[in-house]
């Protein structure tokens, strides 16, 4: 079995060096491409990644590569619960991560990333996008007056006509649940962890915005940060299945 | 950016490193744009320079339809920005959209292939005539609901976007008229797909024109076009050897001529089928057909339509040849049902 502890090294832009295996080093077309075609015993340099991030890819592949081998015993759910615990970095690191990610060519990473990025900007007034990745607003007077004018006409949709009031559902602990579909609002009640979570996987595909209703009715809804979880789908199409009153 | 070492050969990285998310690649920021819903889209447009020149270059598809009140604004800001737009879907909940928003559209998105602007009430013919100077290379096209529009801006627009290959025009009773479905057979020659639901100034000249210009037919709605007789289908049935989904609800005058006519036609092609069209025979021929409210029908006839086509199903698992309200095409039955009911031997019988 030779062939399966293949080492290869790699050395980053800080002059660090890993070895891997080469099936965890290949999970880059980068690096598969040139391992196959270069010269399989020198080293492979990465110019544009550091020690540490390369370190946190390798960590990755290596879960990946182990997890599809089946070397390492774990559930797709445990899998993709360590992938979301996997980009719960501060975003100078995501940002090279995803960087890296698209050098390296690694897809599976380069999906997750983005998909992180896309959850971190929905819903996202400029702002507000701006505060979270560091962006320095650079538009002239006039093209922002422009972007604030069509940000007020893309907002302006909250609440009205249409509301599909979801009650009775099966657990009575749960409670009632408002889903306005034509502006993405979805207002939950009662704060019900389970719920909140499979509306929150409901909720990143189909880019419902999901509000904690607090107790008190008179304060204003505020935003529950949602965080992706998979609780099954199960659970889901239980959800469509409830009673609708229009 | 990575090479093999020892060997001296890399391929180096332009530039300087990047560090900040306003220079994101704009390969990356167009993977992450389309897993976003529109509207954080066209904010992530507005957040800094370098987002809003990724995204205005490379965004292909938008739809505004989530828009309550704001859509024509809308749409005014952001046409001169998003000029590579292909996919534009302006379905109204609320009536919104105007002719000045149209106009810019049709000044600036000149690759547009696909727009919808069903339910847009306010739009008068001029919306028509700009499309048709500044989208030339429209092929899917929905102004369903669109009831200021005339057959003579229906006409114009043909004459102009002659790459046509789907059309909605249901409930467009002043626009779709026999004239402008001649204009349609002379320039739409690559229709696929046309919907003239509740247009009942439809007639058999109209309908003829269509089958006799555009062979390629593929999917066709009749629906509430009272006024077509047997002689539209037979036409079809003649000339349009692909057409896979016709819908003739409501329309009376139909009579078992229609059906023996889309009979024979298969059986009478299917060699030259074969031989002079270059793609594949249609296997399958007719998949689905509405002959509700037909009443004029016998079973005969009907069953010899189901007989020779094989995707014409009245089992209820792939309910394909519909007859609502034609109470003497009850006995009518596909193969499988058939084969159903000899299995079971019971079964609730559902010619609905």
């Amino acid at each position: 079995m030779g062939s399966t502890s293949t080492k290869i090294k790699l050395r980053t832009s800080d002059q660090k060096v890993f070895e891997v295996e080469k099936a965890v080093a290949v999970q880059s077309q980068t690096i598969k491409y040139i391992y196959e075609n270069g010269c399989p015993d020198s080293v492979i340099h990465v110019h544009s990644v550091s020690g540490d991030i390369l370190s946190k890819i390798l960590d990755y592949c290596k879960k990946h590569v182990n997890s599809a081998a089946g070397k390492e015993d774990i559930s797709p759910e445990e899998l993709y619960e360590w992938d979301a615990n996997f980009v719960k970095v501060d975003q100078n690191t995501l940002f090279d991560l995803i960087l890296a990610a698209n050098c390296l060519k690694i897809e599976s990473l380069l999906d997750l990333t983005c998909q992180t990025v896309a959850n971190m900007i929905k819903g996202k007034r400029p702002e507000e996008i701006r505060t979270t990745f560091n962006i320095k607003n650079d538009y002239t007077i006039e093209a922002e007056e422009a972007v604030r004018r069509e940000n007020k006409w893309a907002f302006d949709m909250l609440g009205g006509v249409g509301t599909m009031v979801i009650e009775e559902l099966a657990d009575d602990t749960m409670s009632k649940c408002v889903t306005n579909t034509k502006s993405r609002v979805c207002v939950i009640a009662a704060n019900q962890i389970v719920m909140m979570r499979s509306i929150s996987k409901l909720a990143n595909k189909k880019s419902i915005d999901v509000y904690k209703q607090p107790q008190n009715p008179t304060t204003p809804r505020i935003k529950e940060s949602v965080k992706q979880r998979n609780v099954g789908t199960g659970f889901i199409e239980l959800f469509f299945h409830f009673k609708c009153k229009m | 950016m990575v090479a093999a070492g020892n060997s001296g050969v890399g391929v180096r990285m332009e530039g300087a490193v990047i560090t900040e998310w306003k220079d994101i690649p704009m390969e990356l920021l167009l993977r992450i744009v389309p897993l976003v819903d529109d509207r954080t889209a066209i904010v992530a447009s507005g957040v800094c320079c370098g987002w809003r020149d990724a995204i205005c270059f490379g965004l292909t598809q938008l739809s505004l339809s989530w828009c309550r009140k704001n859509m024509n604004n809308l749409v005014l800001s952001l046409a001169p920005k998003f000029t590579r737009l292909q996919t534009l879907i302006l379905r109204q909940e609320y009536p919104q959209l105007e002719d000045n928003a149209v106009e810019a559209i049709a000044n600036f998105c000149h690759d547009i292939q696909e727009l919808d602007l069903s339910k847009s009430f306010k739009l008068s013919d001029h919306s028509l005539y700009a499309l048709a100077r500044g989208c030339p290379n429209i092929t899917k096209l929905n102004i369903s609901g669109c009831t200021s529009f005339s057959d003579g801006a229906l006409e114009y627009l043909t004459n102009f976007c002659q790459k046509l290959k789907i059309l909605n025009l249901c409930g467009c009773v002043k626009a779709a008229t026999d004239r402008a479905l001649q204009a349609i057979g002379r320039n739409c020659k690559m229709l696929q797909s046309l919907n003239l639901g509740w247009c009942d100034n439809v007639g058999d000249i109209g309908v003829m024109s269509l089958a006799y210009g555009c062979p390629d037919l593929k999917c066709l709605d009749l629906c509430g076009c009272v006024r077509i007789t047997d002689d539209s289908v037979i036409a079809l049935a003649d000339k349009c050897l692909h057409l896979r989904s016709l819908d003739l609800y409501y329309c009376r005058n139909i009579t078992d001529r229609a059906m023996y006519s889309l009979a024979h036609s298969r059986v009478n092609n299917k060699p030259s089928l074969w031989q002079s069209m270059k793609g594949r025979y249609d296997e399958e021929g007719l998949r689905s057909l509405n002959i509700s409210q037909c009443t004029a029908l016998t079973p005969s006839a009907v069953q010899t339509l189901c007989d020779t086509f094989p995707a014409l199903h009245t089992c209820s698992g792939r309910h394909t040849l519909v007859m609502s309200g034609c109470l003497s095409l009850t006995s009518v039955h596909c193969a499988c049902a058939v084969q159903a009911h000899r299995t079971l031997n019971t079964i609730p019988h559902t010619a609905h």
